[in-house]
């Protein structure tokens, strides 16, 4: 029984881990597919988590709030495309530009619209579904939030629209080929510019799940270097949206474990435990080499002759 | 992933004709799809004379990340020109007094910026793409922060053997994705983007304790956190820009990734310049953060390379890939920090306001240096 209990808890924090991770990852799958390489993720996801918790505490609803996060997250996507697709300048510079811009922007209007008090600002959350009674043994697995089981939904949506659909082909054409899919009459940047703008749309609703479902609040730290892991799970799983789940899981599932342990009181090297995504990433990198299925584009800023 | 070897890789080059151009119309073309707001870039602009382009380069950025500072100074209800009068005012200023000249808070911030922008600086000459300046900065802290702290020697060895652990654990550390560049392929933006937070991790597990006092880096001028460290930097900045220009050294890091099938032909061992561009590398940003924990913190924090960890490249990129520019660059940076922060006391105006000006500059030059050597055009 007592083991029964800990590993539902396991896997309720499981889920709720990976869910900003699964939106994180989708989003940058789309960017990296279509050839660029957005460092702008971190950012983007924080300045979701910020977006969305500034609108849900103004307007007092949850669900403007998330739509605030996602047209943020769009328009810094369209940043990034202006910068990395128009332009042409080196991707992980101006990735790296925008993440400071966006974490630099969200604290920045944090403060002048919350002020500099003491007590953290917060809002109501979402609710967990209740799917089950709260009596059932499964209940913290299955009454997830919302936006949980819309990550997990999504995972096949984004499979199919990358794979199926005529968009998903146009995405892949530029990330492979662009000169080639030039010559077949696609516009490159206009395509790169959507999968970004698609891209930081996700991401900023991975950063948003945080403050408006999970915390409540926004914190300096919120994201914490979330974005990073997502760059690590796209590699881990192999550009390829259904590995994304098993990726995301594994993490999730390893960061959960690890905090259950430590309330539980065992000592162990957890920081080692949270290296681990960073880790396998290297090594799966290293392994791969240069035969990796990255898009072959990827980091090529495409000009037209 | 792919790596791309250094001769096909757009960045950082310099944009190469087919066939001689006069020089009034050099300029290549970029097709802007249904972008109409920038319809208006699409004349092809006879090249004015090259000081005024450098002119342009250093005002435009200035501007519009001026302005877009100004828009959130208007947010938060100040007056801009006020505010950024007090804010240039509070990092230039110095008044008589201890503690009162904000110049000197300038240099101290600048000191690893100039450190982490050589490394940048060094890795790009070398054809490498490093971003894990703050996973090597973080190694030479702490290896910094054990020998200072751990050991006990005379002091001006203690000080010396801390230095020099930071330079060699940084450098060790900066060597690893050269390391799996060069043998496996692996790509060099995502290791050491990655390699950061591993280092954080790690470094947590160093035995540490305060730095002792023979292992500390005197301040320069009394009541400052200013310390010889900035005399360090700016000897480093001397050293970096003799060694890339003037030496054997040098040339070949640079032939090696800028025409690595020439430098084969000329003799150079394949795979050596990128190691020693790394280790080069490394070691100064190791050494900037051993500027922070022996000259300023004396005991290592988590955040040390929170605001630092990814300027090494926006240094070195504003500072135009060479020496000088990087010590100017981090002292700009370093007027805009000071200058923040001092607001952030005396007005009220978030802090942040400083990366929001930082990053528009960045952006807005980068965008520059392209749209000068592309010409803009519609495309229908």
């Amino acid at each position: 029984m007592e083991l029964t209990l800990f590993f539902v808890g396991v896997i309720a924090a499981t889920l709720r881990v990976s869910t900003p991770l699964i939106f994180g990852t989708l989003g940058e799958l789309f960017a990296e597919r279509s050839g660029v390489l957005n460092l702008g993720i971190e950012g983007t996801m924080f300045l979701g988590a910020f977006a969305g918790f500034a609108v849900a505490a103004k307007t007092g609803s949850l669900w403007i709030g998330l739509l605030g996060a996602v047209i943020a997250g769009v328009l810094a996507g369209l940043l990034m495309a202006l910068l990395s697709v128009r332009f042409g300048v080196n991707q992980h510079v101006a990735g790296l530009g925008i993440t400071l811009l966006m974490t630099g922007i969200s604290l920045f209007s944090f403060r002048v619209i919350f002020g500099e008090s003491k007590i953290q600002p917060s809002i109501d959350t979402f609710p967990v579904l209740k799917i089950l009674p709260d009596s059932s043994i499964f209940a913290p697995i299955v009454n997830q939030y919302l936006l949980t089981y819309i990550a997990i939904l999504l995972i096949p949506l984004v499979w199919w629209v990358i794979k199926k659909s005529r968009f998903g082909l146009k995405v892949r054409a530029v990330g492979e080929n662009p000169e080639a899919a030039d010559a077949a009459g696609l516009n490159v940047y206009a395509i790169r510019t959507w999968a970004l703008a698609i891209g930081g749309g996700l991401m900023a609703v991975g950063g948003a799940f945080l403050s408006i479902a999970q915390l409540g609040s926004f914190t300096f730290g919120i994201v914490a270097g979330r974005g990073w892991v997502c760059i690590a799970l796209i590699i881990f799983a192999n550009w390829n949206a259904v590995n994304v789940l098993w990726g995301a899981l594994i993490f999730g599932g390893v960061q959960a474990l690890q905090l259950r342990l430590q309330t539980l009181g065992l000592k162990l090297p957890y920081e080692l435990f949270l290296s681990l995504p960073y880790v396998v990433t290297i090594i799966a990198l290293t392994i791969a080499g240069r035969n990796a299925t990255a898009p072959s584009a990827l980091l090529k800023p495409y000009r037209r002759e | 992933m792919k790596s791309t070897p250094p001769e096909k890789n757009p960045e950082y080059e310099p944009v190469k004709n087919e066939k001689p151009i006069p020089e009034h119309s050099r300029s290549r073309s970029i097709p802007l799809g249904r972008v109409g707001f920038l319809t208006s870039l699409d004349r092809k602009v006879a090249r004015p004379r090259k000081y005024l382009i450098r002119l342009a380069n250093l005002l435009i950025p200035l501007l519009a990340s001026l302005l877009a500072g100004a828009l959130l100074i208007l947010a938060s209800g100040e007056n801009p020109l006020r505010t950024y009068a007090n804010l240039f005012d509070s990092g230039f200023a110095c008044h008589a007094g201890v503690g009162r000249c904000a110049l000197l808070t300038t240099l101290q911030f600048a000191t690893p910026l100039i450190f982490s922008g050589l490394s940048a600086l060094v890795a790009l000459q070398g054809g490498f793409f490093s971003i894990g300046q703050a996973g090597q900065m973080l190694f030479g802290a702490a290896a910094a922060c054990w020998v200072g702290s751990r050991f006990s020697l005379g002091a001006g060895l203690h000080l010396a053997a801390a230095l020099l652990a930071a330079a060699t654990f940084g450098a060790l550390w900066g060597l690893l994705p050269a390391l799996l560049r060069e043998f496996s392929g692996a790509n060099e933006i995502i290791v050491t983007l990655l390699l950061n937070p591993i280092a954080g991790i790690l470094t947590g597990f160093f035995p540490m304790g305060r730095v002792a006092a023979s292992a500390r880096l005197a301040p320069l001028a009394p009541g400052t956190k200013l310390t010889a460290g900035f005399l360090l930097a700016i000897g480093a900045a001397a050293l970096i820009y003799i060694v890339l220009r003037k030496t054997r050294f040098g040339l070949e890091l640079r032939n090696a990734a800028q025409a690595p099938r020439f430098a084969q032909y000329a003799g150079i061992r394949p795979h050596l310049p990128v190691l020693e561009t790394m280790l080069l590398s490394g070691a100064l940003a190791g050494l900037a953060g051993a500027g922070e924990v022996a000259g300023i913190q004396f005991h290592l924090i988590d955040s040390l390379s929170d605001g630092l960890g990814y300027s090494g490249v926006i240094v070195a990129t504003l500072g135009g890939l060479n020496s000088i520019g990087v010590g100017l660059a981090a002292f700009f940076l370093g007027v805009i920090d000071t200058g923040a922060q001092t607001l952030s006391r005396t007005m009220g105006v978030p802090v942040y306001l400083g990366d929001v000006v930082q990053s528009t500059l960045l952006l807005v030059t980068l965008s520059l240096f392209l749209l000068q050597n592309f010409r803009l055009r519609r495309v229908k």
